[in-house]
């Protein structure tokens, strides 16, 4: 295969997995690793490499659009960011020691999460709780525009020291395997600190792009990343999550996720048994 | 609703708020911090968008000069061997671009790419600074000086 042929391929892949990344909400950086492995039979270290530049380019492009819209809470994003760059630092650094198998496992492993992920997704209201003390002190309550556009309405965020060692977590899961740790997140700020869904999922996506930038650094400096397999990457998953936010804004057919699900199963299986048995 | 306070309400509020340590003075409403934090919103949402687009373009035309000179040789990503030394830092990628070499743009573009977070940060703490907001001062310091740490490795090598 020459150098067109295997970008042009690659391209389409990760604007396939950009596409269904924005539509299932999950983005598409958890399957770039394993697409470019498994099928272009690509060194994880440059897979990882390149899939972080797109998670960059993706988290840019659409928080961007997100923190004009209200729903993105600037200071939670902030003070979460303060867990998720060390996260995220730590295991940039761990990854440049960790046995190249021994990443395949974890990897496989955080996509069979992110398959079960995908499968329960419940939108919920917002719910006023106790102010948490700490919340409060670290003016992380805030509002979101009601979805009849007329006036806000209030939340308070609760459980932050649980939530923001989750975020830690995710950083560091982030900066190992070149992902964006969307689902993870979500998980910290939806179903631990109580924050409305909207809000939950485009604060997360403000986060990922300085956590991953975080990783940048000692992964460009230690020359995991190529640009000539970065650039079909970082332009594939980037126009396709930018149609893919436009085709179906809001409406996430129920097939579509299965398919996804399907999808992430079959390469966690084949990262799995990669990691252990070959 | 967030536009029809006045800013001049907010600017009182915050400086009446300054001269209290953070931690002790009563939250601001949040109302007032709603339309503070919304000019921080908007410009931080025109960097991350143009830093995007720009970066994107350059990416595109170092590849499209990569493709045309390089698309029919053998591709091979198989074995790591790491980058040249040039092409892991700014400036070497710089360099390599100035003398015609796509893969020296395509990697202008990705660390402009990277470097548009690191902006984002760089912003929001100057912001927090001027409005003598110490405690969201104090957390940006925090992640900027972690960004710069990253990168002191990468850019002087």
């Amino acid at each position: 295969m020459n150098i067109f042929e295997f970008s042009f391929l690659v391209w389409a892949g990760s604007f396939a997995a950009g596409f269904l990344g924005a539509l299932t909400g999950l983005g598409g950086g958890v399957v770039i690793v394993p697409l470019l492995t498994s099928v272009f039979g690509v060194d994880i270290r440059y897979a990882i490499g390149a899939s972080l530049i797109s998670v960059i380019a993706t988290s840019a492009g659409s928080a961007a659009t997100y923190i004009r819209s209200g729903f993105a809470n600037l200071r939670l994003g902030m003070f979460l960011e303060v867990a998720t760059t060390l996260g995220s630092f730590v295991g940039a650094t761990l990854a440049t020691v960790v046995p190249v198998k021994a990443l395949t496992v974890v990897l496989g492993t955080v996509l069979l999460y992110s398959a079960f992920f995908a499968q329960q997704s419940t939108p919920k209201e917002a719910e006023l709780t106790e102010p948490g003390s700490l919340a409060e002190r670290l003016q992380l309550d805030n509002c979101y525009p009601a979805p009849n556009g007329e006036g806000t309405i209030a939340y308070t965020v609760r459980s932050v020291p649980t939530g923001f060692s989750l975020m830690a977590v995710a950083g560091l899961l982030s900066g190992l395997l070149g992902i964006g740790s969307g689902s993870l997140k979500v998980l910290a700020m939806d179903r631990v600190m109580g924050l409305p869904f909207k809000v939950s999922t485009t604060t997360s996506n403000f986060t990922i792009g300085v956590t991953a930038a975080m990783s940048a650094g000692v992964y460009l400096s230690r020359g995991y990343v190529d640009p000539g397999l970065s650039m079909p990457v970082m332009l594939g998953v980037l126009m396709g999550a930018m149609v893919g936010a436009r085709v179906l804004i809001g409406a996430k057919p129920e097939w579509l996720r299965w398919l996804f699900s399907i999808v992430l199963v079959l390469l966690a299986i084949k990262m799995i048994y990669n990691g252990l048995i070959t | 609703m967030m536009k029809g306070k006045s800013s001049d309400q907010a600017i009182a509020m915050t400086a009446a708020n300054s001269p209290i340590s953070p931690l002790e003075s009563s939250p601001v409403d949040l109302e007032t911090r709603k339309s503070t934090d919304h000019s921080l919103e908007v410009a931080v949402s025109h960097v991350l968008w143009w830093g995007m687009i720009i970066a994107s373009s350059i990416v595109f035309a170092g590849g499209c000069i990569y493709i045309f000179r390089h698309g029919g040789e053998p591709a091979s990503f198989r074995v790591f061997v790491g980058e040249p030394r040039e092409l892991c830092s700014p400036w070497g990628a710089a360099k390599s671009a100035l003398s015609g070499h796509g893969r020296g743009w395509i990697q202008v573009g990705i660390m402009l790419l990277v470097a548009t977070p690191i902006i984002r940060v760089a912003l929001s703490w100057f912001t927090f600074l001027r409005r003598q907001d110490w405690l969201y001062f104090a957390i940006t310091s925090i992640v900027f000086g972690g960004l710069i740490y990253s990168f002191a490795g990468a850019y002087f090598q």
